[in-house]
């Protein structure tokens, strides 16, 4: 099994769905994956079942919470919030993104020089 | 029996809630489910598709719905983990990745927890546990001492029981009971039984009465009273099968119908005496004043309010028995003569609980000596995890959380040795109990109770932190921070100074625990070897005992056992593969002897109260290898004239007749400061001969004064002695049966099994001291194998540029062995110097043991360097075969 690769894109996918909460207030799951089909011009493919399965992970350590409410098609339906919790571990996720780039980066840069 | 009950509901209250918050749960995703596939249908609608097309690529863009709601039902599962189930599943990862670590390391644990649980449920049991009375810690034991050179006897004559429980201020009541075995049921189908005889008090000092039935009342508390017993739980179950009828029948004792009046409850025990107590029958105590001799145990309850202080008692007796002095000065012969109040622990466990809280020392070394190791193994992992943990860092893992991590992992490795080393530990109890005494009290209670296992979660708790701050302190911090990025380039990481000093620090430290475990086992193995080729006086060898335990009373006329004993005797020698015959009072090499109050004739002021008295045939003398030193044995012209003679121990003689010969002179046998003991026959007895000193209690017990009187037949029912080299003990039974068919069936041992079983609690402490001192060498052994074998790998390069240099490979080899070898020898010297301190401690453990001694030092040292120099070699002699080219090239 390779236990590297989802690992980033999970957390990658819970840090698109906090900034997506972040930026258009409470959505629910529908609403999330339109935004993420939006956001990524369609470039990112993903089972929308998947954004379930981030919701219920963000929910357990406390960085969203949900209340049901009503769809704007008139049906029952589950809201997702950011709270306050959410928006700082979003912050230092996106600084952290921003380390782990430049640390890639270098690394890549240093890589030749070991030959 | 509330307690679990509870917690078994407050559990399934629990289960229930997350039951019914899962099926919430479901239900919620079932429906958001339903909802976003709805909505993308419509989409799908809208753009043109037909519906069930438009359904299809719904399902289609959704993923796997079964799949959705397994991967939900896990993440739910682990929720309340959390974090910390995070770290846990990721910790196990690692541990899977590093079988060879983790094999190791868990299995050290395993050793160290499992060595530790099991001696820790032995001491819990036999030491820790209250005592199972009302209000426990008020009931205490009275003794006498006779001199202030000797122990005290846990006992009391009658007068002076009488005295203490008629004076006494501190005690609310106080008891006076012995046990004595008979045989239970028709004859020859119950088997022996131990049932106690206690006087009036007796229930209300334990605090426990019958469940159902009745206690004694006061006229079956009289001599010649009716027969009547109480009888305990166990009793009732294996005889009666808890009818409840047991009340109001009989049960058989010796023969003997007795009416039962009462059932003590399930709760009632009596540790006081090693083996299950059956039943209990009323004393009914003579107060005789010449009746010195202290027979009977006391068993007390202070009063309460009273203080329960040791010295608050003993100044109570003191008190009570000065006055007994100035008012009964005959009552003592010895200034130092007085009353002693006794702990559980001074009368039942006087040579168990100094070895067990020993052995529990000495577990604790070995788990210490264990973690030592794990600490080691996980700080050369650590130096090679640098690179992950220098990774995850800068993947954005903060510090905290790193340590976190580790500690979880060794919470993780900790746990597994910990489950490992209970079942370890169960398996080694199991075994420790088949081994061990059965003589010692409360034994047969030891169980892994949830004390016990608290006990070991707490030590995998607090070791499992320990090591998590081992495996991220050294790899993580400083370097993490100050060097990710070469950290980071580079995989081979080598150790800093600092580390290596640390790991060498660490084998100094399991080197000398080694080191004090294996003086003191050299120590007591030595002294045990002493122990076992003590001069007995006698050989015990070939010798067999036939004992009857309980003779029925027509037994007990002296005619009738003159005639056994002459008929049984006869039969015995012409049995083939039989030497030899003889008789004696009591069996050599048990736990008691038989004493009698003594006075030389015409010398009222040399006396005593209690000389060790055999009564022995002829034979006796050359059957046990007696050695004579002065005069001559008993011949048959002593049984023929009917002259009254005895012969006497070395020690006897030397203490009344230090300077002159005994010989020709007479005592009194019975008879104190010229006062006749009630019951007995004194006559004045001649001292024919003197015989080397005998130790029939045992190596383990200083030599007492003995004296020897022909057997007359009026001393009850003697123990016959055979030196049997081929005759089977069926055989032997066959001589007795055929002797007199009403003849109970006898106990039959050899002397040299007695002797095994009067050192058994000697040979155990020994034993054990043994088996966890090799423990101790052998993770020593990995520990120091681990280490060089490190430093083998960390200096590849530095010995190969040396080598290249020039360096032969002896002078590598050595340079690599010294590294090893250094905190070896320094642990060495500390573990030795650390030894001699604690030898004062150890001293006594077993019989004879005196100290440390240069040759027990050297023993120990020797050991351990040649483990040391052995697991040092193994890696070192890779060090020489490293070809230069090879080890500059890795670099």
């Amino acid at each position: 099994m390779d236990h590297g690769r989802p690992e980033v894109l999970q957390g990658t996918l819970d840090l698109m769905i906090l900034k997506a909460l972040a930026a258009l207030g409470p959505l629910h799951g529908f609403g999330i994956a339109r935004r993420l089909e939006q956001v990524s011009d369609g470039v990112l493919r993903l089972n929308e079942g998947t954004v379930y399965t981030a919701l219920l992970r963000l929910g357990q350590r406390g960085w969203i919470r949900s209340s049901w409410g009503v769809s704007e098609s008139n049906r029952k339906a589950r809201f997702y919030a950011i709270t306050p919790a959410g928006r700082r571990r979003l912050a230092r996720e996106e600084r952290g993104w921003k380390q782990i780039a430049g640390i890639v980066d270098r690394v890549m840069r240093l890589a030749p020089e070991k030959e | 029996m509330a307690a679990p009950s509870r917690l078994r509901e407050l559990f399934s209250k629990l289960a229930s809630l997350a039951r019914r918050r899962r099926a919430e749960d479901e239900a919620a995703l079932d429906q958001e489910i339903s909802l976003h596939l709805a909505m993308m249908e419509e989409r799908f609608r809208a753009q043109g598709l037909s519906a069930g097309e438009a359904r299809l690529q719904a399902r289609r863009a959704f993923g796997g719905v079964q799949q959705l709601r397994e991967s939900h039902r896990a993440g739910r599962g682990f929720a309340w983990l959390g974090d910390a189930g995070q770290d846990a599943a990721y910790a196990l990862r690692a541990l899977r990745r590093q079988p060879g670590f983790s094999v190791v390391a868990i299995l050290t644990l395993a050793l160290g927890i499992g060595a530790t649980t099991a001696v820790f449920s032995i001491v819990r049991a036999v030491l820790l546990r209250p005592l199972p009375y009302t209000e426990s810690d008020r009931v205490q034991r009275v003794g006498w001492k006779w001199d202030d050179r000797s122990p005290a006897t846990p006992a009391l004559s009658p007068f002076k029981f009488e005295y203490l429980r008629t004076q006494t201020k501190t005690f609310e009541s106080l008891a006076a009971w012995r046990s004595t075995v008979y045989d239970v049921g028709p004859r020859g189908t119950g088997g022996p039984a131990t049932l106690l005889r206690v006087s009036t008090d007796f229930f209300g000092v334990v605090g426990w009465r019958p469940a159902s039935g009745r206690v004694f009342s006061d006229d079956e508390q009289v001599p010649g009273g009716p027969d009547v017993v109480v009888i305990t739980d166990a009793c009732w179950s294996a005889r009666f099968g808890r009818n409840p009828a047991a009340t109001g029948s009989t049960l058989l004792l010796d023969d003997r119908p007795y009416l039962v009046i009462g059932i003590m409850p399930h709760e009632f025990q009596f540790p006081e005496v090693t083996s299950p107590v059956e039943g209990i029958l009323p004393l009914a105590l003579r107060a005789d004043p010449a009746d010195l001799g202290a027979n009977y145990s006391v068993l007390g309850r202070v009063r309460s309010g009273a203080s329960l202080g040791r010295a608050e008692l003993q100044a109570d007796l003191d008190r009570t028995f000065a006055t007994l002095r100035r008012e009964r000065p005959e009552q003592f012969s010895d200034a130092h003569e007085g009353a002693v109040a006794l702990t559980f622990e001074d009368v039942s466990l006087t040579d168990v609980a100094r070895p067990l809280w020993l052995l529990l020392a000495g577990v604790g070394v070995v788990l210490l000596i264990a973690c030592t190791n794990v600490a080691n193994l996980l700080l050369a992992r650590g130096t090679t995890r640098q690179h992950e943990l220098a990774l995850r860092n800068a993947l954005g893992a903060s510090h905290g959380r790193i340590v976190r991590q580790g500690i979880t992992e060794g919470i993780v490795l900790a746990s597994t040795g910990g489950l490992a080393g209970l079942a370890l530990g169960t398996a080694g109890l199991g075994a420790f109990l088949r081994l061990a005494p059965a003589a010692i009290a409360r034994i047969d209670q030891v169980q892994l109770d949830g004390v016990v296992v608290a006990f070991t979660t707490l030590i995998v708790a607090v070791t499992g932190v320990l090591f998590g701050f081992a495996s991220t302190q050294m790899a993580g911090r400083r370097r993490v921070e100050a060097d990710a990025s070469s950290s980071l380039r580079t995989r081979s990481a080598s150790e800093t100074p600092s580390g290596r000093r640390l790991r060498q620090c660490l084998i100094g430290v399991e080197a000398g625990l080694a080191m004090l475990l294996l003086v003191t086992a050299v120590m007591l193995s030595s002294a045990f070897y002493q122990l076992s080729r003590t001069d007995l006086g006698f050989d015990p060898a070939g010798v067999v005992a036939i004992n009857f335990r309980r003779v029925p009373a027509e037994f007990r006329q002296a005619n009738r056992v003159r005639n056994v004993e002459r008929e049984l005797v006869a039969r015995l020698e012409r049995l083939p593969g039989v030497s030899g015959a003889a008789t004696t009072s009591v069996a050599p090499l048990g736990e008691r002897g038989y004493n009698m109050p003594m006075t030389v004739d015409g010398r009222p002021d040399l006396t005593e109260g209690a000389v060790e008295w055999r009564a022995v045939s002829r034979e006796y003398a050359g059957l046990m290898g007696l050695r004579l030193q002065a005069g001559r044995w008993f011949d048959s012209d002593d049984a023929a004239t009917g002259r009254a003679v005895t012969v006497v121990s070395a020690s006897f003689a030397a203490r009344y007749w230090p300077a002159g010969s005994p010989l020709g002179k007479r005592i009194l046998l019975g008879v104190f400061r010229g006062e006749r003991r009630q019951g007995t026959n004194p006559r004045s007895l001649e001292i024919v001969g003197v015989v080397s000193d005998v130790r029939e209690l045992g190596p383990t017990r200083a030599a007492r004064r003995t004296v020897f009187t022909p057997q007359t037949g009026e001393s009850g029912m003697p123990v016959f002695l055979v030196r049997a080299a081929g005759a089977s003990a069926d055989a032997l039974r066959v001589a007795v049966r055929e002797t007199d068919a009403a003849l109970p069936e006898p106990v039959i041992s050899t002397l040299e099994s007695r002797l095994a079983s009067r050192l058994a609690k000697d040979r155990l402490a020994f034993g054990l001291t043994g088996f966890f001192a090799a423990v101790a060498l052998a993770l020593t052994a990995i520990g120091i194998y681990g280490v060089v074998a490190w430093v083998v790998r960390q200096a590849t390069r530095e010995i190969g540029l040396r080598m290249a240099l020039g360096a032969t490979r002896s002078r590598v080899l050595w340079q690599v062995l010294w590294r090893g070898l250094l905190p070896v020898t320094a642990g060495l010297v500390a573990g030795g110097g650390l030894s001699l301190v604690a030898s004062g401690y150890f001293v006594g453990l077993v019989v004879g043991a005196t100290g440390v001694s240069p040759g027990v030092m050297a023993a120990a040292a020797g050991v351990l360097v040649f483990t040391a120099v052995f697991a040092a070699c193994v890696p070192a002699r890779r060090a020489m075969a490293i070809d230069p080219a090879v080890a500059l090239r890795l670099e």
